[in-house]
């Protein structure tokens, strides 16, 4: 591991434990959020501030680069290119690398996929903010996706028009199982024990299996994830199903 | 229009039936003593187990006449399946199931499966799905290899439609599985909520029947938004046992 992919490990294992989600004083930040939003930028400050890594406080130069304890702007930029530069932490085919170094299963998974091969292989390919947009601003929703996908799921380019079709409803009934653990969840909170207990066994398993689909889902092997989300569904009805004998007791 | 009357007077009188259902109709009281016929595509005892068994009889699938236990004047208008005369003649199938499954033979009427069906005799009838007499239902796992018949670059049917019938029929099967726990929850909550939430359990009810039966259009878009409507049902219901506001 290079010394700036420890950095990142340790600073990621570092911050959930930022008090209230943000973390100290960062000169990227205490700078830039006085300044006027940059209009070469492919995101705003804003941007940032409001997505889930502004909120969990990793900060600009965690995926751009920079020294945030330089005493200048120059020094404090050394490293810092356009993200059209292949020297860029945040060219798009070095993305999946640095967002990697904190998402590893999910680096893991999709280096493992088709998409990932043809990204380094020929340079068409999708990468973590085709879906997920920079910093994670937003993550594809089901009506997206065949817009996104289509860019290279079409005729001309030969690859299965399908695809995109199949992976929108797997996306579906991702959200239906997830909502179906929710409610068996909050169906638990009100069942008296020891059913309840005996559900939250099951409950933890199915909340467990769903982060292995989501981690899973970027390896594009939807059949796999499909058969882990029914997995995590069985899991919750096994759950309802106790709570229903500890209803009635 | 006689005979659809009939099928339906029927329909609504068996549940009332005292005694062994259809036990009184005579094509159940004879053949039931009767060895197997090896022609036949399906067995007396699989009608007595499938969705029908019971309760919609021989006749209103296969004709005949029931008012008399004489054997070749009972038989009047039953033909083997093969011949064209036959009510479950393969173009057929759809209109006989459909005099009882109004609602699904009208979906199906729009699909083009049902243009191929009637245009070309190829294209797939009820019984490709649900078996005679209805006594399976394609699984999720079954799709491929039966759609796979058609829908192959051979025959020219989208070879990659199936997948994707495929992952919706799983959508749909997941879809209302949060009922039971919606409606379980609902009993430890409030009378206010809880009526406030029936209301939303009703609609995702009907939003999943009407999904089954859009099914039979085979337009992935209308599956897909019939379906969702069972979701929205449910996170409604969810919003207003927690006491946030429908969304």
């Amino acid at each position: 591991m290079t010394p700036a992919g420890a950095v990142l490990v340790v600073t990621a294992l570092l911050m959930p434990q930022a008090p209230s989600g943000r973390a100290a004083p960062n000169a990227c930040v205490t700078c830039h959020e006085r300044l006027p939003a940059t209009t070469a930028g492919g995101h705003s400050f804003q941007d940032w501030r409001a997505s889930p890594h502004g909120r969990a406080g990793a900060t600009c130069d965690k995926c751009h680069g920079g020294n945030p304890a330089a005493a200048n702007a120059e020094a404090a930029h050394q490293g810092v290119y356009s993200s059209r530069e292949s020297r860029s932490l945040v060219y798009y085919t070095r993305i999946p690398a640095t967002c990697g170094s904190c998402h590893q299963p999910e680096l893991e998974f999709f280096s493992h996929s088709r998409h990932y091969n043809q990204l380094v292989t020929t340079g068409r390919g999708p990468n973590c903010v085709t879906c997920h947009g920079s910093m994670a601003i937003q993550v594809l929703s089901p009506g997206d996706m065949e817009n996104t996908c289509s860019a290279c799921h079409n005729a001309e380019r030969g690859l299965p028009s399908t695809a995109p079709v199949a992976a929108r409803y797997l996306l579906v009934l991702l959200r239906q199982v997830e909502f179906g653990i929710d409610v068996s969840e909050r169906l638990a909170a009100r069942t008296p024990e020891p059913a309840r207990r005996d559900a939250a066994v099951h409950l933890r398993q199915a909340r467990e299996t769903m982060q292995r689909a989501r981690e899973g889902w970027h390896s594009f092997a939807l059949g796999i994830v499909e058969a882990t989300l029914l997995q995590a569904a069985q899991g919750a009805r096994r759950a309802d199903s106790v709570l229903a004998g500890g209803a009635r007791r | 229009m006689t005979a659809h009357s009939l099928v339906l007077v029927v329909l609504l009188a068996a549940p009332q039936d005292v005694g062994p259902p259809g036990a009184r109709n005579p094509c159940v009281s004879c053949h039931q003593g009767l060895p197997e016929p090896e022609a036949a595509a399906h067995s007396f005892a699989e009608w007595r187990a499938s969705a029908h068994g019971g309760v919609v009889t021989c006749d209103q699938c296969h004709d005949g006449d029931t008012t008399t236990a004489e054997q070749p004047a009972a038989h009047r208008g039953v033909y083997p399946s093969q011949d064209y005369r036959s009510k479950v003649y393969g173009t057929r199938i759809p209109a006989t199931c459909g005099a009882c499954h109004q609602q699904e033979l009208g979906f199906f009427t729009e699909s083009r499966h049902y243009a191929q069906l009637t245009a070309t005799r190829r294209g797939p009838s009820c019984v490709t799905c649900h078996g005679s007499m209805a006594i399976r239902v394609l699984t999720a796992d079954g799709l491929a290899a039966t759609c796979s018949g058609c829908h192959n670059p051979e025959q020219g049917a989208p070879p990659d439609a199936p997948v994707a019938a495929r992952r919706l029929l799983v959508v749909l099967q997941q879809a209302d599985s949060a009922l039971p726990a919606t409606e379980a929850r609902m009993q430890a909550t409030d009378a206010r909520r809880r009526a406030g939430a029936a209301r939303f359990v009703r609609q995702a009810r009907e939003a999943s029947q009407e999904a089954r039966r859009a099914w039979h259009a085979f337009d992935l878009a209308l599956m897909e938004q019939s379906a969702s409507q069972v979701t929205t049902g449910l996170r409604r219901a969810d919003s207003v046992l927690a006491g946030r506001s429908p969304r």
